[in-house]
């Protein structure tokens, strides 16, 4: 039985990983359904009147299709993640970083995953992050640590509060 | 006794010992067989008689067998005759040489007994299309069950308000079901299995043969009360969606439902039911495959379709060609994905309408315009 909130607000995840897509959605969400065609969607409840929605919008380039017009009333914010020791992986998080700058203005967090790394990382590097510009934050994340994903999420709203006054 | 669609089968130059053991095993079909032993033979007996098919060994020495079959397709157009050769040739340029005479089916030497019975049920089945029954009596009713499931044989006897026995046969193997006053009071399959769990494996068969053999009685109903109810249950919910998504039987979905963080969206036997069409499906071949009950598979897939996440194979196809629309607004982009998503807010935002935007910033979109509070709220739940 689908539940009846008063007000949402939705979240879309990019990066070139969709796993880490849907790692981050694990972690945040109360539910995640997962499609065919790579793509998660996944919901937490707030309040009572307020609930979130996560789009995982998968591993193609699916920033460019997708349908920003139907979430744009909307949006809270974004994630875009990537490894952050894949340079692959580095280059099109900044391409897709460069089209959603071009298209969109909403708040973002950038974030480098370091769930691979094979050297210990100073904890307090993960999930503080800066900004690098106005609505844009970057941070470091560790996409195997439910704590890391909950940090990014705070990182996210604090960029919506600062912004908003 | 009306029983399985049975035909006339002409046999021409019987002493070939395949050709015997062909006509042994086709009499056990209760098919009707004749014989011939030569093809002038033949030709003089269907001036007389009409057959159904025809089973010969040409010779390869003459053309005399080319000159028979096109004689007999010219003679007898429509309806036409099914003709079955025989043949021990394993040589590919022969096999096509035999199927260009125009005719219907090769049985290769040696043949295998069930294959080749299956292989004639299938072609006859396919010539001779839903006819009336040929018993004389003018009250059965027989044909291919792709033409007619099962559960509109059923449905048929039951509004006409007769009382029937529906034989059926899928390949080898075959099932009989009582109807007596608008109710079915008997299902005997081939199995032994359960009367409700036999009925789901026969709905589920979309090819064979059935014949109605209409009776004034049928005898004591062999089913219990509640079985009977359980049976008019799901013949309902199956007509039900026959009336919502039509023909074909088919469909669709996109969407795979994860188990472990899922919890309010879909019910657990949606999600497994969902996952039966992530292939184009009938509703019958889902109902033989689930686990569940049947009543649950069929309330969940009008559940599924209602939530549009299940689509008829036709309307999914349809939509994946309307993925390529040209967009004005990004200059030609391709919005792959916007019917895509669309259909998947529309499932996440039942019930919840759109928070008003506030005044558009420099950029192209809006945003929500979440009070401070609300975003203090978020940030306390993922702190």
């Amino acid at each position: 039985m689908l539940r009846s909130v008063q007000r949402t607000a939705e979240i879309v995840v990019l990066g070139p990983s969709f796993a880490l897509q849907k790692r981050l959605l694990t972690h945040l969400c109360n539910e995640v359904v997962l499609t065919r065609d790579n793509c998660a969607f996944g919901r937490t409840r707030i309040s009572n009147e307020l609930e979130l929605y996560f789009y995982g919008l998968g591993e193609s380039d699916k920033s460019k299709d997708f349908a920003w017009d139907l979430v744009a009333d909307k949006i809270l914010g974004f994630f875009l993640l990537f490894n952050w020791f894949d340079g692959a992986s580095f280059q099109k998080a900044m391409e897709t970083a460069d089209e959603l700058s071009r298209r969109f203005d909403a708040h973002g967090v950038i974030a480098g995953d370091l769930a691979e790394n094979l050297v210990p990382v100073n904890e307090k590097l993960i999930g503080y992050g800066f900004s690098i510009s106005e609505r844009i934050y970057f941070s470091l994340w560790n996409s195997a640590s439910k704590a890391s994903s909950r940090a990014l999420m705070r990182l996210l709203v604090d960029a919506v509060m600062t912004h908003t006054g | 006794m009306v029983g399985l669609p049975s035909y006339k089968i002409l046999i021409i130059n019987s002493e070939s010992a395949e050709l015997e053991e062909l006509a042994r095993l086709l009499k056990e079909q209760r098919h009707r067989i004749e014989k011939s032993d030569s093809l002038e033979e033949a030709f003089q007996f269907l001036q007389r008689e009409r057959v159904d098919a025809l089973l010969f060994e040409p010779r390869l020495s003459d053309d005399r067998g080319k000159s028979f079959i096109d004689q007999l397709r010219r003679t007898y157009a429509e309806p036409p005759i099914a003709v079955i050769v025989l043949t021990e040739e394993a040589d590919h340029e022969r096999r096509i040489e035999l199927l260009e005479l125009d005719i219907d089916d090769l049985l290769q030497k040696p043949f295998d007994p069930r294959e080749a019975m299956t292989r004639i049920d299938v072609l006859l089945g396919r010539m001779r299309p839903l006819v009336l029954d040929e018993s004389g009596q003018g009250d059965g009713l027989s044909g291919s069950l792709m033409e007619m499931g099962v559960a509109d044989l059923i449905q048929t006897v039951i509004i006409a308000d007769k009382s029937a026995i529906i034989h059926l046969q899928h390949k080898t193997e075959t099932a009989r079901i009582e109807v007596q006053k608008g109710e079915v009071c008997g299902i005997h399959s081939y199995d032994q299995s359960a009367p409700i769990e036999a009925l789901l494996n026969l709905l589920a068969w979309e090819e064979g043969r059935f014949s109605i053999e209409f009776r004034n009685e049928i005898g004591k109903p062999k089913l219990g009360s509640e079985d009977r109810a359980r049976i008019a249950h799901i013949l309902r919910s199956v007509e039900q969606l026959h009336e919502i998504i039509g023909e074909p039987f088919s469909l669709q979905t996109k969407y795979v439902a994860n188990s472990s963080n899922f919890s309010g969206t879909l019910s657990s036997a949606e999600r497994s039911v969902l996952l039966l069409f992530l292939e184009p499906s009938s509703i019958r071949r889902a109902l033989a495959l689930s686990t569940l009950e049947a009543e649950q598979v069929l309330q969940c897939i009008h559940s599924l379709i209602r939530k549009g996440l299940l689509l008829k194979t036709e309307d999914y196809r349809r939509a994946e060609d309307e993925q390529f629309v040209f967009n004005p607004v990004s200059g030609g982009t391709v919005l792959g994905a916007k019917q895509q998503f669309s259909r998947i807010f529309s499932l996440f935002r039942q019930g919840a309408p759109l928070i008003s935007s506030g005044e558009s910033p420099a950029g192209f979109y809006n945003r929500p315009r979440l009070s401070k509070a609300e975003l203090m709220l978020i940030r306390q739940k993922f702190a």
